[in-house]
């Protein structure tokens, strides 16, 4: 007489329904990334086999990628270790041009990029691959993955850009996994780009080779470069990568001219040894005292899931010693309603971007510089 | 007035351990420390999941557990002050309720009329409700000087809060914290699904859409909505989503992706939500519930670097005492209702059976649930120390969700269907306007957002005027006119009840009521005077139109304090409460008469 039932559901289901819904799913992480990532089965859209940037033929048959410090070399149908390149008839091919598994309009604070036009949009997009193998990988579902296990969409470089000029975004970016693995996508995208009038931003961990660097730099404005950790080993044995290549990196970017912040995601038990987090910032500032230093949260991921997530106080500490260190824009970027989300005036200390989230709440930039002490501020369009 | 004071009365009354003349008032009280934890414990949770998310400063950490401190003061004081207040005036209180259920007062007829010493009501009266204002806006001051230590980004939090018990990770909105509204995961995930559907299956997958996307666009809009309305909704809602697969299945990939959150809000008319202003009575709620909260004081201490003091109160014996001092007070809120529905001692004899029913079903599920409460503790409270430690586990995450739902569907399904069955009798007993009265219509016969604080009385004053002026004919006219007028009057006076939309048309068959009021008119018209005279107000209420049909079961959600509960009007919930069942015994052992 006055049941649900009427319309189809049980009153138990209809709690259900919205527990399932309303509720956001028990795997809500699950479905945040889902906004990112292919889902489900990956529908087979053949590659498009296009010749890599940077290689070079070795004797046999075999050819070596020089686009990252793993020079990967590989014999006939041999695939490179960020998965995304082939050697088809001696030749260095890359699977992933034209083929992103993730489009999305972000916010250039979500890279972090906290000194490049404050509240700006941008239009992100990456592709399936990545030349380290973090066991910590927050987007291991796409990252840690050949082009073959994503669902890609067939997306031209030309075509991606025209997606961000339809929807009236300024900043084109390359994020999500790594542009060296997509290296030839993101290059031909951001020549594009910047012949539209849009400007790029790399998020990368910087682990690339000089020459494919240099190329990289000519066509983009702002990167964000993640230092994994502070010590070989540990670059060794949880990236699969080396310290020194990234150093060199950095010091590249930071004597190019061209906007560079640097973030390090601090894992608990790992990389968050004060001696070494003091290092960091120190080697850091001696490059340039400018340069924005973000620290990160781990959240328990891919094979390091049984540990916790990094304590605040960590975070904290990190970020006093970098301070300590000369740094002068320090930031905890993924602690929303945390003041070390805020940009602080390194002259009067008065608060002028405020930030929770991804969010802008308020600008006080005036002319790259605070509105009380007129001490410049760097950056790209600060206000 | 009398309504108000009684209903204020019963917020409270009786800790003073006297107790007044109640029949039952000197059984053990029926609230359970475990209960009392649990709920405690459920407050908590939120409160730890959003102090997590604000990032306190050790300095900001302080200054709340002081403000915290300050608010338990304000509570213990009021509490004190109450105790008082009820000691010097036990007696007074006593004798009103026993006054008001004995002389007719419960049927709220004539402002005073069975006191002697109104005036001096009033005093009290005035002097109970100063109390409770003096808490209210102390709590007020205090929530204002909260939001005064927050940051402006931490107070964007607050503002945009909406708790729920364990929050959704959501990466891509970090700023989200704990909060379950406006999230659209679910619905790009329902939707990328559609997109991929074969011809064949797309009916079989919309509807399975359908199942989650209704309660979905009900929560999100906190609508409470008849089953007809549900049914409309889900045809709208189907026809919407019908087009849409078609428009995302010529879309390409890209586009898709770039656009469906966009889609998804627009198919769950999701709008963009302006935080509402700090100082909004929204806000200063929130802030009182989860950042005063008394409960996690000692974690807020204990991050500013002190130790919290080891002689304080458990917070869970001060919350038993207010639990038990709001227990205490039903009898009165019960009388309050019965006041204002006026119901006659057929009525009440009839109610009986039904209520007693649920009132056991009640007990029965009350018992169930504290088994579950009293396994739920230790989940709970490694959570909580989870969470104090800013560590959250998602085992013990799930634990906790598990045993949280376990109680909901106890309380929100079993109990619900009972009640809802429940309700549908007591349709049918009760007349058109004390149903109104019940659902909180307003005059013009639309449905308030259900769980209306205050009934509106006035339709139940109009229909029993004109139901009185019925009777005054009858007793003017002659035999032989009345028996000219009778079918006439009556019909005219079912009619004027739907006209002018005292009560929807819809819900009376008006000529079915006019013959049923002629027969009631009949049988007082054989009365004997002494008789007649006696039953006069009853008869009064019972040629008041009936309904066709049980009134439509609600669903949906409303907001307080930003959770969303179940859709239910509270007078049902006090309707179907031991304290009416006793109130009910008293008015159906009286003579038919003697309850007016």
């Amino acid at each position: 007489m006055k049941s649900i039932q009427q319309c189809g559901c049980s009153r138990r289901a209809f709690l259900r329904g919205c527990v399932v819904g309303g509720l956001g799913l028990a795997a809500a992480g699950v479905s945040a990334a889902e906004t990112r990532r292919p889902a489900a089965a990956p529908r087979k859209l053949a590659p498009v086999f296009h010749e890599a940037a940077f290689w070079e033929p070795v004797a046999g048959g075999r050819v070596r990628c020089l686009t990252c410090p793993n020079m990967c070399e590989c014999g006939e149908g041999g695939i490179t270790r960020c998965r995304t390149r082939v050697n088809r008839g001696g030749k260095l091919y890359t699977m992933t041009y034209s083929r992103p598994c993730v489009i999305y309009v972000d916010a250039l604070e979500k890279n972090p990029l906290y000194h490049v036009a404050p509240g700006s949009n941008a239009l992100a997009t990456a592709t399936a691959g990545c030349n380290l193998t973090c066991t910590y990988c927050q987007n291991w579902d796409i990252a840690q993955v050949g082009p073959d296990k994503t669902r890609n969409m067939d997306l031209s470089p030309d075509a991606l850009v025209g997606k961000a000029a339809e929807r009236g975004v300024k900043w084109l970016t390359f994020s999500y996994t790594e542009p060296v693995a997509y290296y030839e996508y993101a290059l031909d995208a951001a020549r594009i780009a910047r012949q539209q009038g849009l400007k790029v931003a790399v998020v990368t961990a910087g682990y690339i080779n000089p020459k494919p660097l240099e190329k990289l730099m000519e066509i983009s404005d702002a990167f964000s470069v993640t230092l994994k950790g502070y010590s070989q080993e540990f670059y060794q044995n949880v990236c699969g990568g080396n310290l020194e290549t990234v150093w060199q990196t950095l010091r590249t970017l930071a004597g190019s001219g061209k906007w560079l912040e640097v973030v390090t995601l601090i894992v608990p038990g790992m990389n968050d040894e004060e001696q070494g987090l003091r290092k960091l910032a120190r080697m850091l500032a001696q490059l340039n005292r400018d340069i924005p230093m973000h620290y990160l949260r781990f959240s328990p991921a891919y094979k390091l899931k049984h540990l916790p997530q990094t304590p605040v106080k960590t975070l904290e500490r990190a970020s006093q010693l970098a301070r300590q260190e000369g740094l002068r824009y320090v930031y905890l970027s993924n602690l929303p309603g945390h003041s070390g989300a805020h940009t602080v005036c390194p002259s009067c200390s008065r608060t002028l971007i405020e930030r929770v989230g991804f969010k802008v709440l308020r600008n006080q930039v005036k002319n790259g510089c605070c509105p009380a002490c007129r001490f410049a501020i760097p950056g790209i369009n600060l206000g | 007035m009398r309504k108000t004071w009684l209903l204020s009365c019963g917020i409270v009354i009786v800790l003073a351990g006297g107790g007044f003349p109640w029949p039952g008032a000197s059984a053990p009280l029926i609230v359970s420390p475990v209960e009392v934890e649990f709920r405690q414990l459920e407050r908590d949770i939120p409160s730890l999941y959003l102090i997590n998310g604000l990032f306190l400063s050790a300095d900001q950490s302080k200054s709340l557990a002081a403000l915290q401190g300050e608010g338990k003061q304000v509570t213990d004081k009021i509490r004190l002050d109450l105790n008082q207040f009820l000691l010097n005036h036990e007696q007074e209180l006593n004798q009103w309720l026993e006054e008001t259920l004995q002389a007719g007062a419960v049927a709220g007829k004539g402002r005073g009329g069975a006191s002697k010493d109104w005036a001096q009501r009033q005093k009290v009266r005035k002097e109970w409700m100063d109390l409770l204002n003096a808490k209210g806006s102390d709590l007020d001051d205090l929530a204002g000087k909260t939001l005064a230590v927050l940051t402006p980004a931490q107070a964007d939090i607050v503002s945009r809060f909406v708790p729920c018990f364990i929050p959704p990770r959501d990466f891509r909105s970090p700023e989200r914290v704990g909060q379950a509204d406006g999230d659209t995961s679910v619905g790009e995930t329902i939707l990328s699904r559609l997109r991929e559907v074969p011809r064949e299956k797309q009916d079989q997958g919309l509807e399975r859409a359908l199942d989650i996307l209704v309660p979905c666009v009900m929560k999100n809009q906190h609508a409470a909505l008849t089953t007809e309305e549900i049914k409309k909704l889900r045809a709208n809602l189907s026809r919407d989503l019908d087009k849409m697969i078609r428009k995302i299945q010529v879309m390409n990939d890209a586009d898709f992706q770039l656009e469906k959150s966009k889609l998804v809000q627009e198919i769950l008319c999701l709008e963009e939500k302006q935080a509402p202003e700090s100082d909004s009575r929204e806000v200063l709620n929130k802030v009182k519930r989860y950042l005063l909260n008394p409960g996690i004081q000692d974690i807020l201490i204990r991050r500013s670097g002190a130790a919290p003091a080891s002689d304080s109160v458990p917070i869970i014996t001060q919350e038993l005492q207010d639990a038990a001092l709001r227990e205490r007070g039903k009898p009165f809120r019960a009388v309050g209702l019965a006041n204002e529905l006026g119901l006659t001692p057929t009525q009440a004899g009839q109610l009986l059976p039904i209520i007693r029913a649920v009132v056991e079903r009640r007990q029965r599920i009350d018992e169930q649930a504290r088994q579950i409460m009293q396994e739920a503790l230790p989940a709970y409270q490694a959570l909580v120390k989870e969470l104090a430690d800013q560590q959250p586990a998602s085992r013990t995450e799930t634990t906790a969700s598990r045993y949280h739902q376990k109680v909901k569907e106890l309380f929100e399904d079993d109990y619900m269907k009972e009640l809802l069955v429940a309700e549908g009798q007591v349709d049918l007993l009760l007349a058109t306007d004390q149903i109104a009265l019940l659902s909180g219509q307003k005059k013009n016969g639309k449905s308030k957002a259900a769980g209306s604080k205050k009934p509106n009385d006035k339709i139940t004053k109009e229909i029993r005027r004109r139901a009185t002026a019925v009777f005054d004919a009858m007793d003017k006219a002659s035999d032989a006119d009345w028996l000219k007028i009778k079918s006439d009057t009556c019909r005219r006076f079912i009619e004027s009840c739907v006209r002018n939309s005292l009560i929807d048309r819809q819900d009376v068959d008006v000529a079915a009521q006019s013959v049923r009021a002629e027969q009631v008119l009949d049988k007082a018209h054989k009365m004997v005077q002494t008789d007649y005279l006696r039953a006069r107000e009853d008869l009064i209420v019972e040629i008041c139109p009936r309904r066709n049909q049980p009134r439509p079961a609600v669903y949906g959600w409303k907001k307080s304090h930003g959770d969303p509960l179940e859709s239910l009007n509270p007078t049902t919930y006090l309707l179907f409460s031991p304290a009416m069942e006793t109130v009910l015994e008293r008015a159906a052992s009286r003579k038919p008469g003697m309850l007016r």
